[in-house]
């Protein structure tokens, strides 16, 4: 076992959650638990549903440390791509059950409302907020309604009545924008 | 479409790194990430900057982490490679082959999903171990642990806390008509679990009508190769089956599957009784 885990690397916790070190587990979520969970909970706007992502994932790590390589990213955003996409299929699933529930009441949603709700739950610390408003308004839209709305790139594109074509190029332009902008204010994680 | 789009699918990768690309453009996109560098940390960069994204402003509740600890003596490391044999592998012939058996359709559900899993003594569960093939044993002396492809989750508490729980999502994902159920059958053809394939990150475990194990034993699900040539691979660890779902995370082509009755933990084989099995219509 590690004897100092707060000074280990993030590979090196994972070399020892691999050997079963429940500590090393305890300092990764220390770590990254706060992120996991409130991404978790932003996508799904529910806490309950959120505290449920975040235990996957980090028992995941528990049972599978292997599927974590060191060569390919960070830990943190392993991490958080996998709260993403859990917390992806709950919103889809929930949004698949209230629309075969609500077939009948043919609910209409518009899409400043939608983005709204993005925006909103996001919940974008200050600079990063700066950063994601200095993109062009489409790729900025498309990128909240896919991300934190949990929208598919086709529905994003009906939700913006835009070509299907033009938000995909977008997403991909608007993530490059949003990196050099990050970078150039270092913004780290 | 760019010219470069033709040999690399950059627009798909940014669209994936949000989660947002269309289940049925997922095997493309895999398949091409499997045979390329560049794209995956092409990927990989797109995550990196999303992730950036993420700033918490509070902590969790301490019962997140509380829900985790819990868990962690119970689940001994998914099997990976390559692993030593277990004890006892090569002295009992492990090599193993499971006899067809007689389903209902997959398409058949008809019961409640909604309802809690009734924890109640199986009756026919004869112990039945597994056929030696000798083709099989050698490759298994070679190459001794199975790869877990899947991972493993139960659904502890929540019920109590309202919102849903891992038994409200695997119940949903039944309904979902995307989704393809596989029934897994007792020796005496009952039904009494339902794996439930939905096609995204997420798949289902539904324990209809099995019995708790006692402590030191966990259900284990299995994916088998029908001709027998290939071991099978184990799809997760599940847990006594105290729980009325557990969530597992299978890859694609999953067909055919098998329940057996393991050390808690999980072992790298299939060593213990098939409790109940089943195959995709």
């Amino acid at each position: 076992m590690i004897d100092d885990v707060g000074a280990e690397t993030d590979p090196g916790l994972v070399q020892a959650v691999v050997r079963r070190d429940e500590a090393a587990l305890a300092e990764v979520y220390r770590r990254y638990g706060s992120a996991v969970w409130a991404l978790a909970r932003r996508v799904t706007n529910d806490a309950q549903a959120a505290e449920e992502v975040a235990q996957t994932v980090f028992l995941n790590l528990w049972t599978s440390p292997d599927r974590f390589d060191a060569q390919r990213g960070s830990l943190r955003s392993w991490l958080l791509a996998q709260a993403h996409g859990r917390s992806v299929d709950i919103v889809r699933s929930e949004a698949a059950r209230r629309r075969r529930q609500d077939r009948e009441a043919q609910l209409a949603v518009s899409p400043s409302a939608e983005v709204e709700t993005a925006v909103h739950a996001a919940a974008l610390a200050d600079d990063v907020r700066r950063a994601v408003e200095g993109l062009p308004p489409g790729e900025r839209d498309a990128i909240l309604l896919a991300y934190f709305g949990g929208h598919t790139y086709r529905e994003t594109a009906r939700l913006l009545g835009q070509p299907e074509g033009t938000v995909k190029s977008r997403i991909r332009s608007g993530l490059q924008n949003l990196r050099r902008t990050l970078d150039a204010e270092g913004v780290t994680p | 479409m760019s010219p470069e789009n033709d040999t690399h699918p950059h627009d798909e990768l940014a669209i994936h790194a949000l989660d947002a690309l269309d289940p049925d453009e997922l095997p493309a996109l895999e398949a091409h990430l499997a045979r390329c560098a560049a794209c995956r940390a092409e990927l990989e960069a797109h995550r990196d900057t999303l992730s950036r994204l993420v700033v918490p402003d509070e902590e969790p509740p301490p019962s997140v982490w509380e829900g985790i600890a819990q868990q962690l003596p119970r689940l001994g490391a998914a099997p990976t490679l390559p692993d030593p044999a277990p004890p006892g592998i090569g002295s009992e012939g492990l090599p193993f082959d499971l006899p067809p058996v007689e389903l209902p359709p997959a398409a058949e559900v008809t019961a409640d999903p909604a309802g809690p899993a009734e924890v109640l003594p199986l009756h026919a569960r004869r112990r039945r171990g597994f056929v030696e093939r000798s083709g099989w044993l050698a490759a298994a002396a070679a190459l001794v642990a199975v790869v877990a492809v899947g991972s493993f989750v139960a659904g502890q508490a929540g019920s109590d806390k309202g919102g849903d729980t891992v038994d409200d999502l695997a119940a949903a994902a039944v309904d979902d008509t995307g989704s393809d159920v596989v029934a897994l059958s007792n020796d005496s053809g009952d039904a009494v679990a339902r794996v439930v394939l939905t096609g995204e990150a997420t798949d289902y475990v539904i324990f209809d009508d099995l019995a708790e194990l006692p402590s030191g034993r966990s259900y284990q699900l299995w994916t088998t190769d029908p001709s027998g040539e290939a071991p099978p691979v184990s799809l997760g660890v599940l847990g006594d089956g105290a729980a009325g779902a557990v969530a597992i995370a299978a890859p694609d082509g999953v067909t055919d599957l098998a329940l057996t009755d393991e050390p808690a933990g999980g072992v790298p084989a299939p060593t213990g009784p098939v409790v109940a099995s089943g195959q995709l219509a």
